[in-house]
């Protein structure tokens, strides 16, 4: 089963009194959890823009995915222009695939819709990794926002790639979050199949796909910002009240923790151990707690969990960034650096996101996020694949 | 000792939390130790210094200081200047001036700021209190030491407007060439809180991170960022220095928290038009000829300053849904006032633009030379009636998706 631990900036406060503070919430997968065969679908944009180079690329990186695949893996094919088809149901490493041609508008809705489609049919099934890969130069009819936050549902994330020089990598960007996925940014068709690769190699190391977290938050307890380490809101715009909730993670990769940070308010703390929210994770479960106690002295020299400061401003930067806020994201980079001199995972953060602040290139940006990571350390990283 | 986020005064209860207790943020190690040496409960024996003598005439604060250190060399800025040149360490690296003596060189003649601030404690002593307010809100803006603005000072003034909050839409005079900072918007607001009898604590934060050295304003418009802690923002770009000119159809956003946009003057072309948001008053002037986008984002992928604006308002204010304004396209709609006086309306890439819902065709036809049926919604599907143009006075109802708007004509 994975590991749970959770912990607020101090978990001792002083007792009958309101507290304001700062959660973190961390999962690591258990190490003999292997990782999930693969089942693929990939939602390819074969309207006009794509005709002549670009669905020749496409069709090469489909044969490339089929020689990636393993025995076990599966891959689906939906196309489309301004409506969408079911191309391929699933194939194997050594099927056939007919060929694809390009022509007509652009309808991001009727992609989703086909896709929701064959996932009523295909999707939630633990024992398999499922990715969606959109790929699109992000110009098109809008697809629901609900529609598209419901692909978790299915047990599956779903990808953007994003395609030509003139894409528009917010769109994309935007419907990979909703998702639970990641960008990937293409400009040339060069870059398409090199990215299709990694996508691959990413998705081998899967251990838990589209994971489900589930908090029972306790009275006079609220959660807000819920965020994870790569600025992925898991309640946009809402706030956790008491109650149980229901969030979709991104996917949980062989080597890495997932961290999910919050601010936390608490009506009030009762003298003794309060119980905060109760956490159900893959079969596993744990508590978030605050012990009250009246003595001052106590609580003032209780040391601060730096693990939650460092994660909870790494997530803040990386939506800051995200936002396309980056004065609020150097800032709170600097916040990092500085904190970096005394403590190493704050260092390891600092060094991350200076490189994505350093970059002007959207969809360069929204690549570099969907990469933020934390290893087994507690170190911020970049995933290599 | 303040919170950055906040401004909230840090005491005890946020050293025992961890966090601030007004927003929540987390204290940094170095806040930690600061706020227990502030409380004599630090750990270790702080550092005693040797006290600073503040040679007479003062000493000079350049504009921009080079951390000394070889491994950090970081541009500081403003209050940095101040405590790194009194012997206090780099706010970027950490490490004092290595060549730093206790006594700073003495200069002969004070700096600008210091001339400011001098004069600012002459005119504030002089001034009958009731002249300048101080609103006790719950949370009031603490300004404990004299600014470098006051309200009373002389020399061409910049006609602005509120741009977010509760007094979006009223106007008041921004001093040009000298330093502007937290002391003069806690000055106006708390005269417009009593003038128009409104708690305006909406503000409170937003002051707070105001520094009391912030900004610079030239009688042509260029604004200069003092070194401001939080930042001067000039249309979603910020600005280090000496930026661009605040004119019309600009946004200026103090530290991320006060939003403001000019008011046409006699100085400005003659035609312009005025662009309001019906339900938050957050308005813009904007100049003829020029295309004014009413979308969430910029070409550039940035977020529209003016729509900003709105959706903060809206998204801060009780009573109000910034749902319907999610609604609105990226790129959406540009409204322009055309040489020949005509309103120009054109629907980018957005859903839907209605004109005038629901005036009468009669009215319509009525000094309008408008070809298309100036009626209706305009669809972004619809070629044709991407373009539409108006010759009124006034675009009564512009609507971008579900969110209102009034275009008057000047």
């Amino acid at each position: 089963m994975p590991n749970i631990n959770a912990n607020l900036t101090k978990d001792i406060a002083i007792a009958n009194q309101s507290l304001l503070s700062q959660g973190m919430i961390s999962l690591s997968p258990d190490e003999n959890t292997s990782t999930l065969p693969i089942d693929l679908v990939m939602v390819l944009d074969t309207s006009g823009s794509m005709s002549g180079a670009g669905v020749q690329v496409l069709i090469e990186s489909v044969l490339l995915i089929q020689k990636l695949m393993s025995a076990q893996d599966r891959l689906a094919i939906i196309t489309f222009d301004n409506s969408a088809q079911l191309h391929s149901s699933w194939v194997g490493k050594n099927d056939t695939i007919s060929g694809l041609t390009a022509g007509g508008g652009t309808n991001f809705g009727s992609a989703i819709n086909e896709l929701l489609n064959f996932l009523a049919q295909h999707g939630g099934d633990p024992s398999r990794a499922g990715i969606a890969l959109f790929m699109s130069d992000g110009h098109g009819g809008k697809a629901a926002d609900d529609h598209v936050s419901s692909i978790p549902d299915f047990g599956y994330t779903m990808h953007c790639l994003g395609v030509t020089s003139g894409v528009n990598p917010d769109h994309l960007e935007h419907m990979a979050e909703l998702a639970r996925g990641r960008y990937f940014d293409a400009p040339d068709f060069d870059d398409v199949k090199v990215k299709f690769a990694q996508l691959f190699n990413y998705g081998k190391t899967i251990q838990y796909s589209a994971p489900v977290l589930e908090l029972d938050v306790a009275n006079g307890v609220t959660l807000s910002e819920v965020m994870e380490v790569n600025g992925t809101a898991l309640a946009p715009g809402n706030d956790l009240g008491p109650g149980k909730h229901s969030l979709a993670l991104c996917n949980m990769t062989q080597g890495n923790v997932s961290q999910v940070s919050f601010k936390i308010s608490v009506d009030n703390v009762a003298l003794g151990e309060n119980k905060l929210v109760d956490i159900g994770f893959m079969g596993n479960i744990g508590t978030l707690n605050v012990k009250g106690t009246d003595i001052n002295t106590e609580v003032l020299g209780a040391s601060t969990n730096n693990a939650v400061t460092v994660s909870r401003t790494t997530a803040k930067a990386t939506r800051a960034l995200k936002d396309g806020d980056t004065s609020q994201a150097t800032r709170l980079v600097t916040k990092l650096e500085t904190m970096g001199k005394t403590v190493a995972t704050a260092a390891s953060s600092a060094t991350t996101l200076g490189t994505v602040t350093g970059s002007t290139d959207k969809g360069q940006i929204h690549e570099a996020i969907g990469k933020i990571t934390v290893n087994t350390k507690g170190e911020t990283v970049t995933r290599e694949n | 000792m303040q919170c950055l986020e906040c401004g909230k005064n840090l005491g005890e209860e946020d050293l025992a939390a961890g966090n601030c207790q007004g927003c929540g943020e987390p204290l940094m190690p170095e806040d930690v130790s600061n706020l227990e040496s502030k409380l004599g409960i630090a750990k270790e024996v702080p550092e005693v210094k040797a006290p600073v003598l503040i040679p007479e005439g003062g000493i000079k604060v350049p504009d921009v200081l080079i951390c000394k250190n070889p491994d950090c060399g970081e541009d500081l800025y403003g209050d940095d200047i101040e405590a790194y040149l009194k012997g206090d360490p780099c706010q970027i690296c950490g490490q004092p001036d290595p060549s730093a003596s206790s006594t700073p060189t003495p200069e002969s003649m004070p700096s600008q700021e210091q001339k400011n601030v001098e004069e600012n404690i002459k005119l504030s002593s002089m001034a009958p209190e009731e002249e300048v307010p101080v609103e006790q809100n719950e949370t009031p803006p603490v300004v404990s030491e004299p600014d470098a603005t006051s309200v009373l000072m002389m020399g061409k003034t910049l006609r602005t407007r509120f741009c977010s909050g509760p007094l979006a839409g009223t106007e008041f005079d921004l001093p040009t060439g000298i330093i502007i900072g937290r002391q003069l918007f806690n000055e106006i607001i708390s005269a417009e809180s009593k003038s128009q009898g409104i708690d305006l604590g909406w503000y409170n934060k937003s002051i707070s991170r105001i520094s009391r050295e912030h900004f610079k304003l030239d009688e042509d418009g260029t604004i200069t960022d003092m070194g401001s802690a939080n930042g001067t923002i000039l249309d979603r770009e910020e600005i280090f220095g000496e930026g661009d000119k605040f004119g019309l159809g600009n946004v200026l956003n103090l530290a991320d928290e006060i939003m403001l946009t000019r008011v046409h003057s006699s100085d400005d072309d003659p035609s312009f038009i005025r662009i309001t948001n019906t339900e938050t008053k957050i308005t813009i002037d904007v100049p003829q000829g020029v295309k004014y986008h009413l979308g969430r984002l910029r070409e550039d992928g940035r977020r529209e300053p003016f729509a900003l604006a709105i959706s903060d308002h809206m998204k801060r204010t009780d009573g109000m849904n910034a749902d319907d304004f999610r609604r609105i396209s990226r790129r959406h709609a540009t409204v322009e006032l055309q040489e020949n006086g005509e309103f120009l309306v054109e629907n980018i890439e957005g859903k839907t633009v209605t004109i005038n819902p629901g005036i009468a065709k009669s009215k319509v036809d009525e000094g309008s030379t408008v070809d298309d049926l100036v009626t209706g919604v305009y669809t972004a599907d619809t070629l044709g009636d991407k373009v539409t143009k108006w010759s009124g006075n006034e675009i009564e109802l512009l609507q971008i998706g579900r969110v209102d708007f009034n275009v008057l004509k000047f």
